[in-house]
């Protein structure tokens, strides 16, 4: 049974995130409010402070729950990141598993924990705080389901980044700090000077969880988003693919 | 422990300063292309929130400017500690929970000294460089009267947010002699949180945000604040804070600490197998 052997890797990937204990998952989740919260706050310093902004506190405050919650979800990270310092990623290599199958049943697995016990009671409590919680279009599950793709394309790519240039540290150091700035997750591009927001959205990465964020509030139409982020899904994972092929022999591991 | 003169200390640092310019030389290309990530890295963290600032000229009670010279410090904060303890010395929980202290016991070495084997001047050099430049570059648009004593000014209130962050991150490190295991990453996860919240003004923001920030997780102390003071915009007893919180917090940490050192010594850490995999 094809299905039943990512189940089983995905059911791993759980029980690996969870043998410590639930409070294992507590600094994760503090780190996650502790990003919130100031953010929040400066929508509404900025917003107080009179300024025109292009989207109204409520959006900023959806947006910014959003992504806290849906954080894995939003800018994907797998550990194809940092497996290939440690040697981990040869073992990858030994199961009789295509190697995309089990990264995306890996990461899936890793995210039910986090997504169980901490995005679903923080989005129960949103309305409680006057945060709205209900998409603005039916077409967001779309976005996501393509936004979450692209990541996981992106994640292939580089990964042969991390082969090519012998290093993981390299790419994961400039990985996470130019898809957080450039996915738009944690600030929206519609706030963005210059009118930098026009470029920002068609640029590969902000097809990822900003897409996906600025149709939930509304401040995007699926008109805009949707086509841009089938583009990227296409080049990207066409490329992942074929540079894949081309850099999995010079793959070297050598322990961290 | 045992003790060490301070021109064997210097002569070490000098050893390992050496070693680090030797790893730069030897792949120059491969080098490069690290210390342009890290730069590429450390702008793409700045620019968001100096982007914001730029567009709604300043947050809160800072303008543009100010906002990037906050950003540009805890940069230079961030980019020192990265200097002197980017391998483990800084994330010291995960020396504690791979059980490797006692590496530490047989070399003639006091634990100091033997843990700034992380100190690295040259590939990790890169944020404290982009700080400086992008400090430079405020002071420079601040047009600023500084007076005469704001330099050292500058470079002890710079050595006060580093003990804080420090001493932040050893103390709750002291949680892996405990358990070794779940909080082996615990010092990555509170330099992150620093490094994060830190770059957000706190200017305007409401007291029960604002001063949990100054004490239970005090990353407002390792940029905004120092940034409120140094460009004169709070003063009077305030000014001495930051170095009583730090000296204060600096204290805890080593009692802290040492009680967990004692429980290691009883207990140790056993994290590897035979075949040399750690579990």
């Amino acid at each position: 049974m094809t299905i039943l052997k990512y189940y089983s890797t995905a059911r791993m990937a759980l029980r690996e995130k969870t043998n410590g204990g639930v409070a294992y998952l507590l600094a994760d989740s503090g780190v996650r409010v502790l990003w919130l919260v100031p953010l929040m706050f400066i929508w509404k310093t900025l917003t107080a402070g009179g300024y025109e902004v292009e989207m109204s506190i409520g959006q900023l405050m959806t947006y910014t729950w959003v992504n806290a919650i849906l954080a894995e979800l939003m800018v994907v990270s797998t550990c194809l990141s940092t497996w290939n310092y440690s040697t981990r990623s040869m073992e990858l290599f030994t199961r009789p598993m295509p190697l995309f199958g089990q990264i995306i049943a890996r990461t899936l697995g890793e995210w039910t924990p986090g997504l169980l016990l901490f995005s679903l009671p923080m989005a129960l409590i949103a309305p409680l705080l006057g945060i709205r919680m209900v998409p603005a279009t039916g077409w967001v599950w779309l976005s996501l389901l393509l936004g979450v793709s692209l990541g996981f394309a992106f994640e292939f790519l580089f990964f042969c980044v991390t082969v090519r240039a012998r290093s993981s540290w390299m790419s994961y150091v400039i990985r996470q700090a130019v898809v957080s700035m450039l996915s738009g997750t944690v600030i929206p591009f519609a706030l963005m000077p210059w009118g930098l927001e026009r470029w920002l959205q068609y640029q590969p990465f902000g097809s990822m969880g900003g897409a996906f964020l600025s149709l939930y509030v509304g401040s995007a139409a699926p008109a805009q988003v949707i086509p841009a982020q089938i583009v990227w899904n296409v080049v990207i994972w066409t490329a992942a693919a074929v540079w894949f092929e081309k850099s999995r022999e010079r793959m070297v591991s050598f322990g961290g | 422990m045992a003790n060490i003169t301070p021109k064997r200390f210097w002569g070490l640092m000098k050893i390992h300063a050496q070693m680090d310019l030797a790893s730069l030389m030897r792949d120059r290309a491969y080098m490069m292309s690290w210390i342009a990530a890290d730069i590429i890295s450390n702008v793409s963290s700045v620019a968001g929130i100096f982007l914001l600032a730029w567009k709604f000229d300043g947050i809160g009670s800072l303008d543009r400017w100010e906002v990037l010279f906050m950003l540009a410090y805890a940069n230079v904060v961030m980019g020192f500690l990265s200097m002197c303890g980017s391998p483990n010395a800084l994330f010291v929980s995960r020396i504690i929970g791979r059980g490797q202290w006692e590496h530490m016991y047989i070399m003639p070495l006091p634990y100091p000294t033997a843990l700034a084997m992380g100190f690295f001047p040259f590939t990790c050099s890169s944020t404290f460089v982009t700080g400086a430049v992008l400090m430079g570059v405020s002071l420079a648009q601040m047009n600023l009267a500084l007076p005469w004593w704001w330099g050292s000014a500058l470079v002890g209130s710079i050595a006060v947010s580093m003990a804080i962050v420090t001493a932040l991150s050893y103390l709750l490190s002291s949680l892996a002699f405990y358990a070794p295991v779940q909080c082996e990453e615990i010092a990555t996860t509170v330099l992150s949180s620093v490094q994060h919240t830190m770059s957000f003004p706190l200017s305007g923001m409401p007291g029960y945000v604002k001063y949990p920030l100054l004490t239970i997780f005090p990353a407002g102390l390792t940029a905004w604040y120092p940034t409120m003071l140094l460009l004169g915009k709070t003063g009077g007893a305030g000014a001495v804070y930051p170095a009583v919180f730090a000296v204060l917090l600096a204290l805890v940490t080593s009692y802290v600490f040492g009680k967990g050192l004692k429980y290691y010594a009883k207990v140790g850490i056993n994290r590897y197998s035979s075949g040399g995999h750690r579990c």
